[in-house]
């Protein structure tokens, strides 16, 4: 089955034909001159992917094992950060966000949006709600973040409760309780990303043979019917690819939990990306922070490995 | 029947309440950031404003916590880091789906696979190389950083795209002795420019809403990249004045906004090509 179309034809271009074999020029050695120089067209993006992201995934691993303390030389000291890790009090907390993350950017996001593209598909005034559900994707994280700390801040929904007489919900401090304060981020977040989802299950619904849906309408079958046995079927492939990106995303979200909250009140509403960034760059215990990366990175491609396997056969193909 | 259109009133409902909690947050942003901070203080939050100072408000936020420099330096690198990151990627691209190099497959994994990895395994090896080599807290550095950090998808990209292209193309301009720069420059190229308008928008997107590594490899506002800037902007141990701070949330947003109504096209092409980092 296929996800998703390569992404050369996606674009609309020139289609057909399959690359012809490398022109045959006489002559060995001129052939092999220009093998050598058609090398030469990967170095800049193999230097630059190579010296800075694969040295720094080598780095970052070594330096879970030191005790690295910013910029001065760093001692080896085997597994200490990870049994540090272990007997952290902050570790739980952690843990707990950053998983209440993951499991509530599928449920929330992936779900309306969901609901959101069965819809409008095929219904009157799809491009209007298309561009007022897809229009956070524009405004970005950080944006997003600033936007709604006023709206959950004391000059914002607690007026809004106050005027409306509930009392009680007014005096709430939306991002300074715990757990509210992951909660309304929670809330910023599926506003920001659920058009995008939205925006993929139409690319999914598009791909749904007409054929077999004008045929499952005459066999009768309508509303939830088709939901369950038609739609949602043919949407499986594409389900799973939005489910695997967001989780990645979910697990490694850091601006807009920055902007919010830096993770606080004390630490409360941290999550592993942010403890990251707070152990290497607020208390400069790089070692940990690199550990911490480095249990971060484990749980993303344990998220991700069915999803990477599959893409993987797609690119091979 | 009027089961359906009963139904079909209330999906509507249902759709158009979602729609106002959608607009909603946009049009407070829009009204606080038009009010005066009087004006702000003085009634509630969802009140229309009474004085219009919308343009007071942006000359504040642009000349405080350097967010008009951002602005600036954002432009720079999601430009120039786009633009970069496309061509280095078209080179690598074609050397792989067209000349077919040996061990091409790997040479694009190796690429390709570089950035899978969550952001944060990056942070504290490039802050500590950074600053041994003299890039930290340099345009030059960020230029750099944020053309790396696209290669790998405009390489996923352009190599799909090139496959596409019909061969002949390409043994026509050998016949007629054409070098393979030149065939990239003149045949492949032109070609691909929708793929790449559509990357470059992606990918300018991606630079222009990054706040982490703006935070870990700069620190001086006249470099920093303009979320940076709006963060501190806000300052949690107290920023500027809500209305101000709004006013530096539309500016932070607007070229976005801009391309964004603009290009609504492309930006949704951009998505089918999927992959959404951040």
């Amino acid at each position: 089955m296929k996800t998703l179309p390569p992404p050369g034809r996606a674009v609309g271009g020139p289609r057909g034909a399959p690359v012809a074999e490398r022109a045959t020029l006489s002559g060995r050695h001129q052939r092999r001159r220009r093998s050598l120089s058609s090398y030469l067209f990967v170095v800049p993006a193999l230097v630059l992917v190579v010296g800075m992201f694969w040295y720094s995934i080598v780095m970052t691993v070594w330096l879970s094992f030191t005790n690295s303390n910013g910029l001065s030389s760093a001692q080896f000291v085997g597994l200490a950060n990870y049994r540090a890790m272990l007997s952290d009090p902050a570790l739980l907390t952690n843990v707990y966000n950053t998983l209440i993350w993951a499991v509530a950017m599928i449920v929330l996001p992936v779900g309306l949006g969901l609901v959101a593209a069965v819809a409008l598909k095929k219904r009157r005034g799809r491009s209007v709600f298309q561009t007022v559900f897809y229009l956070p994707y524009a405004i970005g994280f950080v944006t997003t973040g600033v936007i709604w700390s006023f709206l959950f801040g004391t000059s914002g929904f607690s007026e809004l409760f106050n005027a409306l007489g509930f009392r009680s919900l007014a005096n709430v401090q939306w991002l300074n309780q715990v757990p509210l304060n992951t909660y309304s981020m929670i809330v910023a977040s599926t506003w920001q990303t659920m058009g995008t989802d939205m925006l993929l299950f139409f690319v999914g619904l598009d791909t749904i043979d007409r054929q077999v849906t004008e045929a499952a309408s005459l066999d009768g079958a309508v509303g939830w019917k088709m939901f369950r046995f038609i739609t949602w079927p043919s949407l499986s492939a594409m389900t799973r690819v939005i489910i695997a990106i967001s989780i990645v995303n979910a697990l490694q979200a850091f601006n807009l939990i920055w902007v919010m909250t830096q993770g606080g009140p004390y630490g409360s509403s941290s999550t592993f990306a942010v403890w990251t960034y707070q152990q290497s760059f607020q208390y400069y215990k790089m070692g940990y922070g690199a550990a911490i990366a480095v249990v971060l990175t484990v749980f993303v491609l344990l998220a991700s490995i069915g999803y990477l396997r599959r893409s993987l056969r797609e690119v091979r193909a | 029947m009027r089961a359906a259109k009963v139904k079909g009133g209330l999906l509507y409902s249902c759709l158009a309440v979602a729609a106002l909690l959608w607009v909603l947050p946009v049009w407070w942003t829009l009204t606080n950031a038009i009010k005066s901070p009087n004006d702000f203080f003085a009634h509630p939050f969802y009140d229309v404003p009474r004085e219009f100072n919308l343009v007071s408000n942006i000359s504040t936020a642009w000349d405080s916590a350097g967010l008009g420099t951002g602005f600036i330096n954002s432009i720079i690198y999601g430009v120039v880091g786009a633009a970069a990151s496309i061509v280095i990627a078209s080179l690598a691209a074609y050397a792989i789906s067209v000349l077919r190099i040996r061990g091409g497959f790997i040479v694009f994994m190796a690429i390709f696979s570089g950035t899978v990895f969550p952001l944060q395994m990056y942070i504290v090896p490039l802050f500590r190389m950074y600053n041994s080599i003299g890039l930290y807290d340099s345009r030059a550095g960020l230029i750099l950083f944020y053309t790396a950090i696209s290669v790998p998808f405009c390489t996923l990209v352009l190599r799909g795209f090139y496959t596409t292209v019909p061969g002949e193309l390409r043994e026509a301009a050998l016949v007629e002795g054409a070098g393979e720069a030149r065939i990239l420059r003149s045949v492949y190229a032109p070609l691909s420019i929708s793929a790449a308008l559509v990357l470059f928008l992606f990918q300018f997107t991606w630079i222009w809403n990054d706040l982490l590594f703006g935070i870990v490899l700069t620190s001086s506002p006249s470099v920093r990249p303009v979320m940076a800037s709006l963060t501190s902007l806000m300052g949690v141990y107290g920023g500027s004045s809500l209305p101000v701070q709004l006013a530096g949330a539309l500016v932070a947003a607007s070229p976005m906004l801009v391309l964004f109504f603009g290009l609504r096209r492309f930006f949704t092409e951009g998505l089918s090509l999927v992959a959404r980092r951040g």
